[in-house]
């Protein structure tokens, strides 16, 4: 009963977008207000029903009700209620639910955002987004409906994937479709300027903080996935350059470039060609990496379900591609630029440089990813390539951004005096050339890992003095404390120095990346109360012992973790044997000790015998500085949060250069 | 066209350039062949100890631990598109390494190592898609399997 109500709501979800996209196309034509009032409402509406739809399937999904087709074969009665909840999004049904429902959100949102200065950009901007969602909306109703009945009701479902079943992986995906579904606000406002030719920087005002938003959660959600991966799945690592991490990478890379070129836009009004560019190929790349993971196209080792659909998608970035592409060559003239670049080493040169090797970056994972395919249509012959590839490209081009991030923001628009160059320069440099060699002295050889150390070294440095400086300029002038002064300043230009605090949340990310140089691993046999030793760490087993718990079986195994003669701790890594599921399906249970220097990763494989001795078979690995992976995503989540949260001056000041009467909060 | 701007766009000529440079020679140094099960069986001679990537569906029951449970030994095969659903040829996979929690009969498998001269493949990295139990349910089967039944 509740399944066929949500269909229909899911059905009428549909009517009201195709309502919403008429009246809004109407609405930028004529300006009409009546108009644009039934478009708003008519996305207000999507939004409730794509939310009651969603509520719906969440209540199926809670309530075991394993007559849906889709509830029976993605959750089951001994899954805990909580992961019942995330089990929603853990197929394809559901997650393309999930993404119409954020894509109903934004546009919501962005509506409800420009009722104070509505007009055919605004009303433009409405009829892309719910254009996309009449897509997604029928997409599922037609082909991918997660309604669908089954005759009569199984006793039982078959289950999530044990392997989900993760903190981690419940979030990962709604983050990545924040990123990937928030990319269409940006996109739908340059598209809207394009077509009501009010191509000033108003667009860049009003979205600027839209991609943002996007460009965090797709980072955070890759981060997240890479968690899992690292956690979960007990390789050893956290990012495999497998095609589906790929097809994440490309719009976050793209996006990355976007939010920097288009600084230049607003200070310069330059560019205008090249955002528009940019904001097209990250919208593009967003709905290719759904195709990509969904079609089948390139192999993949996420086990996702390969269906119709992809063509379907094929074809969607067919017609943006073709649709922005034609737009914008009809609006090239309007386009122009005035201004002229002065001189390389300026600001400008820099944010050109940033986007050059952002888009080389972009290219060389494309590249990689479709090369398979390419080799395919030239060659006739499937020739892939993988990790030692990307690897290749992608450290250089990374260690070239890495220092442009130190350098760029503190060269002037315009041009940079040789004096000023000095000035900046000579003592972040030659703290990044101290960490460097004392590195080289403590023992680093590899090249790439130096390198690294040197430019994080100086980009640290450059942050830091850029914070110092302000503030002791600040204090002295305003006479405040210095501490009182730092606080200030950031939050009186929360952008750039939000921005900064984002910047070092990358240098602690490079560092967590450049551990990988140093990694090491083996496998290891070990008899009751035999050593073995990795790096620093001596582990002695201590035996294994079984327990049997409601939903597995766990076969855990105990070592004692000693350094320099001490015990530190214990270890149980385990193996979990998920003794009522039909398959009998396994998972590794990795133990980790992490600290600040490094990561004692263990591996337990199973008991075996040797000449009739029982041993316990292990997998160790040291992983160098992967704390500082996770510790760099939260810093770039503070700098993201500083940079976005609202300030009332801003504010005001828009309003003002809108004509727009001054808020009560203002005059008060 | 001022010389300035001459200069600005030959600079970032050259450096596109090097970069082009550097992603096409790496990907051709560092290419692989992509085989699946049927296609290694036609171009088999030419590929004897080169490092190829094959890919394949485990074949049920052939998973073997051998030396002491740290090395698999275990077949590959893959379904061929007829109608009347038969296999390929089977082809005998040596792998030792972690194994990861995805590998069991019907696994999709992507292995990357060497083809020897015995006609077994010696894999040095083994990636596995779950055989997902919902995933090869269709609707159409579960209707069948729920739907005539009135038990309950």
């Amino acid at each position: 009963m509740l399944a066929q109500l949500g269909n229909f709501v899911l059905w009428l979800a549909v009517f009201t977008s195709v309502f919403a996209t008429i009246m809004a196309i109407f609405a930028g034509r004529t300006r009409r207000l009546d108009l644009t009032l039934s478009a708003e409402r008519a996305v207000y509406a999507t939004f409730g029903l794509c939310l009651t739809a969603m509520g719906i399937l969440e209540y199926l999904f809670v309530t075991d009700s394993f007559n849906v087709f889709y509830v029976a074969t993605h959750s089951s009665r001994d899954l805990p209620t909580i992961y019942k909840f995330t089990a929603v999004w853990s197929g394809m049904q559901g997650s393309l639910l999930l993404w119409a429902f954020v894509l109903s959100g934004f546009a919501c949102f962005a509506a409800l955002k420009t009722r104070a200065f509505r007009g055919p950009l605004a009303s433009y901007a409405t009829s892309i987004m719910s254009f996309t969602q009449v897509f997604f909306l029928l997409l599922i109703g037609v082909h991918e409906n997660p309604f669908e009945l089954l005759p009569n009701m199984p006793p039982d479902g078959s289950g999530m994937n044990p392997l989900l079943v993760h903190p981690a992986m419940a979030i990962h995906p709604p983050m990545l479709y924040l990123g990937y579904v928030g990319f269409i606000v940006p996109y739908a406002f340059a598209m809207a300027a394009l077509l009501s030719k009010q191509l000033d920087e108003e667009w860049i005002r009003t979205t600027r903080r839209w991609t943002i938003v996007p460009w965090f959660f797709l980072g955070t959600g890759q981060l997240l996935g890479g968690k899992w991966a690292y956690v979960v799945l007990g390789w050893g690592g956290y990012w495999g350059w497998d095609p589906v991490e790929n097809a994440a990478l490309l719009p976050w890379l793209t996006g990355t470039a976007f939010l920097h070129s288009v600084m230049i836009q607003e200070k310069k009004s330059m560019l205008k060609v090249w955002n528009m560019a940019l904001i097209i190929l990250t919208f593009t790349l967003c709905i290719y990496g759904t195709f990509l993971t969904r079609s089948g196209v390139v192999s993949s080792v996420h086990a996702f379900a390969q269906s119709p659909i992809g063509p379907w998608f094929g074809a969607f970035v067919a017609l943006i591609v073709v649709f922005s592409a034609a737009l914008l060559s009809l609006r090239l003239d309007i386009l122009k630029s005035k201004t002229q670049y002065e001189s390389p080493i300026s600001r400008e040169g820099g944010f050109l440089l940033n986007n050059l090797l952002f888009l080389t970056a972009t290219f060389a994972v494309f590249w990689g990813v479709m090369f398979p395919v390419i080799s395919e249509a030239v060659t006739g012959e499937k020739i892939t390539v993988s990790a030692p590839y990307f690897n290749a490209v992608m450290v250089p081009i990374g260690l070239l951004l890495l220092l442009l991030t130190g350098v760029g923001p503190l060269l002037a628009w315009r041009k940079t005096s040789g004096k000023s160059l000095q000035k900046h320069f000579t003592g972040s440099g030659l703290f990044g050339l101290l960490c460097g060699i004392v590195l080289a002295i403590w023992g680093v050889r590899d090249i790439y890992a130096l390198l690294s150390f040197v430019f994080s070294g100086f980009v640290t440095a450059t942050i830091v003095s850029e914070f110092h400086r302000g503030a002791k300029a600040r204090g002295s002038s305003a006479g405040e404390s210095y501490f009182q002064a730092l606080i200030n300043l950031t939050s009186r230009n929360r952008r750039r120095y939000g921005g900064y605090i984002v910047h070092f949340g990358i240098v602690l990310l490079f560092i967590g990346f450049t551990g990988n140089a140093f990694n090491k691993d083996s496998e290891i046999e070990l008899e009751y109360m035999q050593s073995a030793s990795i790096g620093p760490y001596t582990l002695t087993y201590e035996g294994v012992s079984e327990t049997v718990n409601p939903l597995t079986a766990d076969i855990v195994a105990q070592l004692g973790v000693y350094k320099d003669e001490n015990r530190l701790g214990t270890m149980w890594p385990h193996q979990k044997v998920y003794y009522k599921r039909q398959d009998q399906q396994r998972t590794t249970e990795v133990a980790i000790r992490s600290n600040l220097r490094e990561d004692l990763y263990v591996m337990y494989q199973g008991i075996d015998s040797r000449d009739g001795k029982e041993v316990a078979l292990f997998h160790f690995y040291l992983n160098p500085l992967v704390m500082w992976v996770w510790i760099g995503a939260w810093v770039l989540t503070a700098g993201t949060i500083v940079v976005m949260w609202p300030n009332p001056r801003d504010q005001e000041r828009r309003r003002r250069a809108l004509g727009l009467p001054e808020s009560q909060e203002a005059v008060a | 066209m001022p010389t300035k701007k001459i200069k600005f766009i030959a600079g970032f000529a050259v450096i596109i350039v090097c970069l082009l440079v550097l992603v096409v020679s790496s990907s051709q140094k560092m290419a692989m062949y992509y085989f699946t099960v049927t296609a290694l069986e036609a171009r088999e001679v030419d590929f004897v100890g080169k490092h190829i990537k094959l890919a394949g569906k485990v074949v049920p029951g052939s998973i073997e631990k051998t030396d002491g449970g740290r090395t698999v030994v275990f077949q590959v095969w893959e379904p061929l598109s007829n109608p009347e659903g038969t296999f390929s040829d089977k082809r005998s996979v040596r792998y030792s390494g972690v194994i990861p929690d995805t590998f069991r009969d019907e696994s999709d498998v992507v292995l990357e190592g060497k083809m020897g001269a015995d006609g077994v493949f010696t894999a040095e990295t083994l990636l596995a898609k779950c055989p997902s139990k919902y995933q090869s349910q269709s609707f159409e089967d579960m209707k069948k399997a729920h739907g005539q039944t009135s038990d309950y």
